[in-house]
């Protein structure tokens, strides 16, 4: 029992303890020290075999004190022979202990490797799929150069080579008439004259006489008169013969043959050629390359054949003989004999018609100016075709 | 609407001390009109509801609070948050307790510690639950911590009894950081010195540590104590509470704690506690405990006899168990909880 005065009051555990420390290190005594077997470091990173003598501790009933006494004695001999085995051991343990610290850290900077690797790889997985995709791209685009060269060397083919040498030429006005491809398509081809006629006079040599073919032209005429030009005019046709003031002929092109050698500046026939057979094309240029003197020079408008346009404009008109196309007009004129032979064309699109032409910024932006060039001149070209030479 | 704080977890357990806390601060805001649910990366399936997974953590600016106590995809989160973050320290078993037993978790712990640095500059308000821990965190270069013990409602010690049962109980993990072989070389030194008719009780969670429980059942029947050796695995708190009352005395000799919960528990329901003074355990228990220094065996043991033998003893523990308890009551702390977590808040 305790008293109840002392219920209350608190315990000094300091003192408590340091009483049961005494009685602890004085039983300790009594037994004398107890070895402890340690192999491997006494700190808390590497714990080592600890071998503890109160394992040596024996419960048996009435004989425990004298077999754990026992135990402890050979205990305790085991001890003092192996003390230097023990010894040794720690020492390779704290060895082994620094190996496996210096192998965590190598496995540690491997995984950082790999991590790095694994990074990597994901990466070049990126690239690759991105390279697949620019080969697909090239592989389009490489279809797309394939048809522009293709469409430029129809181009060249249509050009009959000509590797005579070429006399330069004195310099041609530019053709100022900039007509909408609709609105050429919807009218007559007469329409157009009165604008871009002055520009095709350059070629013409004032020396002589212009011999004017033009079917019922008599905007022609007065064109050239109006340029200080000295005209006559003949026309197979009696109505556009009295309206025009020109001669009456039975065949324009014999007509032309009947003229005198090197007597005549300049020959114009605009929109006859439509009107011509292929035969009697054969026979106009040579015809005009002997009518003409030296400088003289020969002026031929026609529909464009080569274009959508062109073509619906003949068609609008049946009495149009076969086309003509114009670089075959302008091959014949040199054959003929004429030292330069010019083709252009007339009457553009409006820009809102026409595919975008943009400012030519990288690699790609250049094919899509490339093709859309060649969309344009397929699809929207120009529908009227000039050839200017020079004798 | 609510003022919410999210707590953040590792893992969420019945049992788990930091589980129980975060019960606690949940219990102790709530009453404070602050809302605060419970997020875990594992949580265990009786909890299921009461705390939610980490991927349910709403994407807000509400403050956050992690109980950082091991390494775990929560840290991360709770750092890369938009709002205001305050941790929890509850300290790190270190990895060389375990790695022997389960390297799983001794690498979490070791990248727990690792890490733990990284995390210095970016909380808003620190908690550690001792000043033991909290000198971990200054030595890692983290502002000063506030202390906020454990936050818990027991009940003050009942009268002593006399005489009591020769039962020594041990409650917590059963983990080698709890050095429970010491606890079977106690009872085994008790039983032939002392009292012949000793035994031991233990309560607690083996499932991560199979291979030291095999090796502690090996220990034990070389001293033969196995039939005075019994291990109860996890049990509810009624049981637990139940053995408090029917043991003679508590006793642990635990070798890394950052708080240390159960004594404070034992000597609640009456039990003379004896403790190893290690780790923040001695700051835990303050001088209701009968503390032992090192591994000492034989000290240990008398102790242990002694506590079981001496009314006296008994008493004086019970007088200082009831001072230490007044310090640490939910009244007492929940105030300081409120000031210290109010920057979160904002």
């Amino acid at each position: 029992m305790i008293d109840d005065d002392k219920r209350d009051r608190p315990l000094d555990v300091d003192a408590i303890m340091a009483e049961l420390q005494a009685v602890v290190d004085a039983d300790r005594r009594g037994v004398a020290e107890e070895p402890v077997f340690v192999a491997g470091g006494a700190d808390d990173e590497a714990e080592g075999v600890h071998f503890d003598m109160a394992l040596l501790h024996s419960t048996r009933p009435v004989v425990g004190r004298a077999v754990t006494g026992t135990k402890r004695a050979i205990a305790r001999s085991i001890h003092t022979v192996l003390e230097d085995f023990a010894n040794q051991v720690t020492a390779a343990l704290g060895d082994l202990r620094e190996t496996a610290d210096t192998a965590a850290s190598q496995l540690e900077r491997v995984y950082l490797a790999l991590e790095q690797l694994r990074t990597r790889v994901d990466h070049l997985a990126r690239l690759e799929a991105r390279l697949a995709e620019i080969d697909a791209i090239a592989t389009r685009i490489d279809a797309i150069d394939q048809l522009s060269l293709e469409q430029r060397l129809a181009r060249l083919e249509q050009r009959v080579g000509d590797d005579r040498p070429v006399a330069p030429a004195p310099p041609v006005a530019p053709v100022p008439v900039r007509v909408g491809g609709m609105a050429i398509a919807r009218a007559r081809i007469d329409d157009l004259t009165d604008e871009r006629l002055p520009a095709y006079w350059s070629v013409i040599d004032s020396g002589g006489p212009v011999l004017n073919l033009t079917p019922g032209g008599a905007d022609v005429t007065e064109s050239l008169t109006a340029a200080g030009f000295t005209v006559r005019a003949i026309d197979a046709d009696p109505t556009d013969a009295g309206m025009a003031d020109a001669e009456l002929v039975a065949d324009p092109v014999a007509a032309l043959g009947e003229c005198a050698e090197g007597s005549l500046g300049g020959i114009v026939a605009i929109g006859i050629g439509d009107h011509l057979a292929p035969e009697a094309w054969m026979r106009l240029a040579p015809l005009a390359a002997r009518a003409l003197r030296p400088g003289g020079g020969i002026v031929v408008e026609i529909i464009n054949a080569t274009t959508p346009a062109g073509m619906a404009l003949r068609s609008r008109d049946p009495s149009l003989a076969q086309p003509v196309h114009p670089e075959t007009l302008a091959f014949l004129l040199r054959a003929a004999g004429f030292a330069d032979a010019e083709v252009r064309t007339l009457g553009a699109f409006p820009e809102e018609m026409r595919a975008p032409i943009e400012a030519e910024t990288d690699w790609f932006g250049r094919r899509l100016n490339d093709m859309a060039g060649v969309v344009n001149r397929l699809v929207v070209g120009e529908p009227i075709a000039v050839v200017l030479a020079r004798r | 609407m609510s003022i919410r704080l999210h707590q953040l977890l590792a893992g969420a357990a019945p049992g788990d001390a930091v589980t129980d806390q975060a019960f606690q601060w949940r219990s102790a805001l709530d009453d404070a009109g602050i809302n605060s649910d419970i997020y875990a990366e594992y949580v265990d399936s009786r909890l299921f509801g009461n705390v939610l997974p980490l991927y349910m953590l709403p994407d807000d600016n509400a403050g956050t609070l992690l109980r950082y106590s091991i390494w775990s995809r929560a840290n991360w989160l709770a750092a890369t948050r938009p709002g205001r973050l305050g941790i929890v320290y509850h300290n790190i078993t270190p990895a060389r307790f375990m790695r022997g037993s389960n390297p799983v978790v001794a690498e979490l712990c070791s990248r727990g510690r690792r890490e733990l640095e990284q995390f210095a500059s970016r909380p808003d308000v620190v908690v550690a639950d001792s000043t033991y821990n909290a000198e971990e965190l200054l030595a890692a270069g983290w502002p000063d911590p506030v202390i906020i013990p454990l936050l818990q409602r027991l009940p003050m010690p009942p009268p002593v009894r006399d005489p009591v049962p020769p039962t020594m109980l041990y409650v917590g993990r059963i983990a080698p950081n709890k050095r429970i072989e010491d606890l079977i070389m106690i009872l085994a030194h008790v039983r032939e010195h002392h009292i012949p008719d000793a035994s031991l009780d233990l309560i607690g969670n083996w499932l991560e540590f199979p291979i030291y429980r095999a090796a502690l059942d090996e220990l034990a029947g070389r001293l033969g104590v196995t039939d005075v050796v019994t291990f109860h695995g996890h049990v509810s708190n009624e049981v637990r509470d139940r053995a408090y009352e029917e043991a003679g005395a508590y006793v642990s000799m635990s070798e890394h704690e950052g708080f240390c919960n159960p004594p404070l528990e034992a000597m609640s329901r009456g039990l003379p506690v004896i403790v190893r003074d290690a780790g923040a355990v001695g700051e835990t228990t303050g001088n209701a405990a009968l503390l032992v220094r090192d591994r000492d065996i034989p000290l240990a043991a008398a102790a242990v006899a002694r506590t079981l033998t001496d009314v006296r003893v008994r008493h004086g523990l019970a007088v200082n168990a009831r001072h230490r308890l007044e310090e640490i009551t939910p009244e007492a702390l929940t105030p300081v909880i409120l000031q210290t977590i109010s920057p979160l808040l904002a």
